[in-house]
Formats: C-alpha cells, sequence, structure tokens
C-alpha cells in the first residue's frame, strides 16, 4: 500500500495535493467540495483587511498554455473572510483536510492587521500572498521583488500569528532565493512556490485591444510547470523548509517532477478548470502509479532531482 | 506513460469568436432580441437548451446570456439570438448595438435542461424567458406537448411572446405541435394579473400542472422557490435556471457559488431537489 501522507510544517496531510489560492474562492461549500473530492489540504481565495470588488470583465481567460487571470483580488474584507473560514475549517476537520488562509496587504501592517481578524478562524496555517502580479498598477511592485519588503510583512505576522506561516513567492522575483531566506529569517515556516507568472498580455486581433479588462493578468498553468519547478529546485537547494511547489501541474507525473525538486506539497489550480476537484483524485491515481513503476512506497523520494546522479539505474 | 494519464475533458482553449448583428428585434421597451452571425461561418456551436455564452463588448465588459435559438443555414453559416433585458450599463450597451455592429462571443457553458416526458410546463419570468425558447422549441420539434407561462411587471416587458406562440403555428416548427402560451403581468395589462410568483401559483394550481410530466423554471429566484416547493408537492419533477454574478464563467474563480456547486460549471440548470439543498447550505 502506497504512502501519500505527508507533514507540512507540522500539520499531517493525508496526502500532498493542496487547492491552490483564489480558486474557487473562499466559500466553505467550495472547500469542502475540494476536500470531499481529494484534497489533502486547500488554500482559500487570499483576502485583504477591506473588501475590494476586483477588476471588471473579462478577468480570467483560457489559451493554449493555460489561464491568464486579473481577477484582481476581490474579497469580502477580512472580517467577512474570518466567518467564512471559521465555517470552512468546521466542515473541514470532518474530512480530516487542513484549511490555509491567505491574506494580503497593501503595506507590512495592512498584511498584519488582516491576520489579526483570520486568526479567529483558527485555519491550519495561514499564507502570506506578496507576489500577486495583478494589482501592480495599483499597489506597485509586489513585496516578492524585494528581500526587505518580504521580511517586513513576514515578522509583523510572525508577531501575532504562532501558528504554522507560509510565504508564497513570485516567479518573477530574478532574486527569488534571496526573497526566500528574507522571509525564513523572519520567521516562515514554509514556502508556498509560486504564484502566477507575468504579468502577460493577450490581445483578441479582431478587436485590436488587450482582452483583460486591466490588460495584464498573471500566467497559470501547463506554460508555467517547467518555471514553478525550477524555481522549486532553486528554493529546495538553498532553504531548509517546506515548500508547496504550485504551478502548472496537471497530471500525476507533474506533481511527481515537483517532488523530486523538493516539494513537500503540491499546489492545484488551473487544473481545475478543465475536469474540477476530480482532479485531485485522478492526480493521486497517477502519482500512485507512478510510484508503484518506479518502486517507491512512499514520497521519500522528495528531492531526489538535487542528488548526482540522480537515481541509481535498474 | 499514457496508460496512467488520463487527458482532459474541457476543449483546450474558448477564445471569443466574432459576430455581426444580423437582425435587431425590439421586446416591448424590456429590451432587445439580437440575431448574431457568426463572421467567420466557423462550425456552429453545439449547444444544449439552457446553456449559456460569455459575451464581450471590447473595452466594456463581459457578461452572461442564455441563448434563445441557434439556426445553422445551407452555407454552414450559423445564427445565434440573444434576448437582452435593459437592467444595467452592459445590457443597455448592448441594446443599443445596431445591424453590422460587432460582438464577441465564447462559450456555450454550464448544463443545459434535460427534456423529461412529453407534456411541459415552462414558466419564464423576466430575462429567464430566454432561457426557455430553446427547449420549447426542442420539444416541439419532437411533437410535445407545451404550456409555457410567461410572466412580467407589465405587457411591454414581456419578451419573446410571439416567438413562443409561434411555435405552435408556421413556426420554425414542421406540424402543429401543441403550444399553449399564457402571460401574466404584475401590472394586470396582459394575462393573468399578478407577480410572476402569482402566476407560477395559479398555474401550478390548475390542472395543466398536475398533468405534466415535468417543469421547467427560469426568473427571479422567489419565483423558483415557489416552483420547486409545488412541483416537490406534487412529485412532479422540476429543473430550475438559477443566476448568479460571473465573473470567468469557467469554473475556476468561485465567483458564482451557491452551497457547494458552481453556477457556470454545475450550472445553471439544477434538478430541484438540488437547488433546494443547495438554498439550505446557503441559509446556513
Ligand atoms: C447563466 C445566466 C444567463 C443569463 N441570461 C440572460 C439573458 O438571456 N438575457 C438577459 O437579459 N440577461 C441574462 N442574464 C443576466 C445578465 O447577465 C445581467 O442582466 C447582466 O449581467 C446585467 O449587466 P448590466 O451591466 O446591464 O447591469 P448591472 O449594473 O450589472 O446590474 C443592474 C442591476 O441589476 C441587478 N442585477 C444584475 N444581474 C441581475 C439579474 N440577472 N437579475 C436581476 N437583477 C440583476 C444588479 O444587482 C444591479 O442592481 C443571465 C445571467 C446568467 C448568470
Ligand atoms: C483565477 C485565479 C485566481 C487566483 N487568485 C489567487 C489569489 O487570490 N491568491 C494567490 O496567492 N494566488 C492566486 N492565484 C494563483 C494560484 O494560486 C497559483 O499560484 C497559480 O495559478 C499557479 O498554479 P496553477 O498553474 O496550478 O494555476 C490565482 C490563480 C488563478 C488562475
Ligand atoms: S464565474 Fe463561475 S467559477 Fe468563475
Amino acid at each position: 500500500m502506497i504512502d501519500l501522507a505527508v507533514e507540512l510544517c507540522g500539520v499531517r496531510l493525508r496526502n500532498p495535493l493542496v487547492l491552490a489560492s483564489g480558486i474557487w474562492g473562499s466559500n466553505a461549500g467550495m472547500l469542502v467540495r475540494a476536500a470531499r473530492d481529494g484534497a489533502g489540504a486547500v488554500t482559500a481565495k487570499s483576502c485583504s483587511l477591506d473588501a475590494r470588488i476586483g477588476h471588471p470583465n473579462p478577468t480570467v481567460l483560457a489559451w493554449e498554455g493555460g489561464l491568464i487571470n486579473a481577477v484582481g483580488l476581490s474579497n469580502p474584507g477580512a472580517a467577512a473572510q474570518a466567518e467564512m473560514l471559521m465555517q470552512a475549517k468546521r466542515e473541514l476537520s470532518e474530512f480530516g483536510v487542513a484549511l490555509i488562509a491567505s491574506v494580503f496587504g497593501d503595506t507590512p501592517e495592512g498584511f498584519a492587521a488582516a491576520v489579526q481578524h483570520i486568526v479567529a478562524a483558527e485555519p491550519d496555517l495561514i499564507e502570506l500572498n506578496v507576489s500577486c502580479p495583478n494589482v501592480e498598477s495599483e499597489f506597485g511592485r509586489p513585496f516578492a521583488f524585494d528581500p526587505d519588503a518580504t521580511a517586513e510583512a513576514t515578522r509583523g505576522v510572525r508577531q501575532i500569528w504562532g501558528g504554522p506561516l507560509l510565504v508564497k513567492l513570485s516567479p518573477n522575483a530574478p532574486n527569488l532565493v534571496d526573497v526566500a531566506r528574507a522571509a525564513v529569517d523572519t520567521g516562515a515556516d514554509g514556502l508556498t512556490a509560486v504564484n502566477t507568472l507575468g504579468p502577460g498580455m493577450i490581445i483578441d486581433v479582431h478587436a485590436g485591444c488587450p482582452v483583460l479588462s486591466n490588460r495584464v493578468g498573471g500566467v497559470s498553468g501547463q506554460a508555467l510547470l517547467p518555471i514553478a519547478v525550477r524555481c522549486v529546485y532553486e528554493l529546495a537547494a538553498a532553504v531548509d523548509v517546506p515548500i508547496i511547489g504550485t504551478g502548472g501541474v496537471s497530471r500525476g507525473s507533474d506533481a511527481m517532477q515537483m517532488i523530486m525538486a523538493g516539494a513537500t506539497a503540491v499546489g492545484l489550480g488551473s487544473a481545475l478548470y478543465r475536469e474540477g476537484s476530480t482532479v485531485f483524485g485522478r492526480i493521486a491515481d497517477e502519482l500512485v502509479a507512478l510510484m508503484e513503476m518506479e518502486g517507491y512506497a512512499d514520497l521519500s523520494f522528495r528531492g531526489c532531482a538535487h542528488r548526482m546522479p540522480c537515481r541509481e539505474s535498474r | 506513460m499514457t496508460m496512467v494519464e488520463m487527458r482532459s475533458v474541457r476543449p483546450m482553449v474558448e477564445t471569443h469568436r466574432v459576430y455581426r448583428v444580423d437582425r435587431r428585434i425590439p421586446e416591448g421597451n424590456a429590451g432587445v432580441t439580437l440575431d448574431l452571425v457568426d463572421e467567420r461561418a466557423g462550425p456552429p456551436m453545439g449547444i444544449q437548451p439552457g446553456q449559456f455564452v460569455m459575451v464581450w463588448l471590447p473595452r466594456i465588459e463581459e457578461r452572461p446570456f442564455s441563448v434563445v435559438d441557434v439556426d445553422v443555414d445551407g452555407d454552414g453559416r450559423h445564427t445565434l439570438t440573444l434576448t437582452i433585458a435593459a437592467i444595467g450599463p452592459f445590457t443597455e450597451a448592448l441594446c443599443a448595438l445596431r445591424p453590422g455592429d460587432r460582438l464577441w462571443i465564447r462559450g456555450p457553458y454550464g448544463s443545459g435542461y434535460t427534456l423529461i416526458g412529453e407534456r411541459h410546463l415552462l414558466i419564464g419570468g423576466g430575462s429567464g424567458t430566454a432561457s426557455l425558447y430553446l427547449l420549447a422549441r426542442s420539444a416541439a420539434e419532437l411533437g410535445h406537448t407545451l404550456t409555457v407561462v410567461l410572466g412580467a411587471r407589465s405587457a411591454s416587458q414581456l419578451m419573446l411572446v410571439e416567438r413562443f406562440r409561434a411555435l405552435s403555428g408556421d413556426g420554425p416548427v414542421a406540424g402543429h405541435p401543441q403550444v399553449a402560451v399564457e402571460l401574466a403581468t404584475d401590472d394586470g395589462s396582459a394575462g393573468f394579473y399578478g407577480t410572476a410568483l402569482g402566476a407560477a401559483q395559479a398555474v401550478v394550481d390548475s390542472p395543466t400542472f398536475g398533468s405534466c410530466d415535468s417543469v421547467y423554471a427560469c426568473g427571479p429566484e422567489v419565483m423558483l422557490r415557489a416552483v420547486c416547493a409545488a412541483a416537490a408537492e406534487h412529485g412532479v419533477p422540476c429543473q430550475v435556471s438559477l443566476e448568479r454574478a460571473m465573473k470567468c464563467g469557467l469554473g475556476v474563480c468561485g465567483a458564482c457559488h451557491c452551497g457547494d456547486r458552481l453556477i457556470c460549471y454545475d450550472g445553471p440548470v439544477f434538478a430541484c431537489d438540488v437547488v433546494t439543498a443547495l438554498w439550505e447550505q446557503e441559509a446556513d
């Protein structure tokens, strides 16, 4: 019997597959559905202290390489979010599935102020979204481009939240490892890598204008996979904390790549576009089949891609 | 690796297709019905009654609309029909379109109605009427018996009445299927004097209801709740179409959730027992 269980920052997950933030929102019903269909943990949509409507439509498009989105971090505000997460947490605990709350702010104080509300919901982990590329025009460069800014946000939250803390990084940061070190040094227990890439743009040639109302949006899905795998690989080599490897995973072999690069858990976002939350069961099955094929009984092959030679040929 | 790696269920790309307004038919002072021609004469959309499309006006907005009708001509060119009730900035912009104007459409999305039996009762309130026409046409083409109740605030707000009526005459369907169209208005200016809810109840209480095989409804949620309750009471299968504000239309963002379902992906059409459970979840 193959064992998919993992421990993420002290939290036990029945399998490594995690619903990524922003997919399916924060409503208890949707998060529980992902849990019922096989997620090991679920991440709620990022919330800020104050409510945000987000950008007008079009906000999400499907293209050959995956999705591009500029939802614009719409959320009901941290107080209302905490209420939703309380209900979600209650229902999720029946499934033994962990709840990850996601928080963002426009200033380090903004992060802490939002977390102050979210703490009431007692999520299993809190993830700091310092890396959204869709609100740059509004908020300026993401925190995740700057080790000092990331450190400041992490430090502020660390003072008010004693539970497991993740910091979600950007694949665009040229100094990814420096940003990660800054997060870990100021109290992050783990990292989520990565948020969407870009921003990118899709122009409708008949309309002669960008399709997204925000003009630009974050690129996710298949196109992101090799970049995300490389980010996870670099991070795993540099810092000694668990990583949720997220970006472009849509098959068991994609998840296995993430784990071999050093990820403890694997995030799924755009993959739900194709098939809803049944994707969790499918990817778990594919992962198990691959592990059987390769003779692995559990996920202890994590990080094997860092060893030279990678693995013995049998 | 093909053994363990199944491929996806959804098409890979869902880009917009460009359509041009071919005909603009005013619907009283409620809005318009637009016949749209696919500019590139691409393959017709395969549309199930009750499905919807996302309509984009560049630099303005993108919103969901039911597909009222789809027709393919001899050249393989297809016409898509939408009916728009003007209730705000985007629907007003659509109503202002003139023949020759372009608009951008992706879809179809969601799951539609399933015909059950051969005697059907369709109940449409306001722009919800739009969601029912293709279903009525499909049923009429199969020679089924239909009662269609269309409700609105007043006579001038009723939509698609002639189109539904034509199903029983020399309209698009050969033969003479039995299609009875009944009207209801809040102010009594046409048909039954009362709200869509009241009209639905009047029909529900009439012998028609007990003798029909299945009920289908789209309109204000208060009306849908009453229809569902009555259908459950009479033991008649019932499907309703829900509306929620949408962003992606792709089942990704979660904006359109109702309980543990997404209106754009699992719906918009649900069986009444499902929807009743969803309403209970929402009330919790
Ligand atoms: C699956 C689906 C199918 C639809 N099919 C059709 C259709 O065939 N024809 C059609 O005319 N409309 C249809 N709609 C509704 C249509 O999408 C909205 O009317 C439209 O988005 C309103 O945009 P607006 O900018 O004109 O108004 P907004 O400014 O967005 O809305 C104006 C006011 O109306 C309220 N409102 C918004 N949507 C609705 C609604 N659906 N019902 C009642 N009040 C609302 C808003 O809260 C606001 O107060 C459908 C909606 C869904 C989800
Ligand atoms: C529609 C959409 C909304 C998203 N919203 C958020 C968000 O609110 N917070 C966040 O940290 N990431 C958000 N993301 C990023 C995802 O969590 C994930 O990091 C990214 O999409 C890459 O993974 P994927 O390729 O599996 O989708 C969003 C992604 C999409 C597609
Ligand atoms: S609009 Fe339905 S999930 Fe985005």
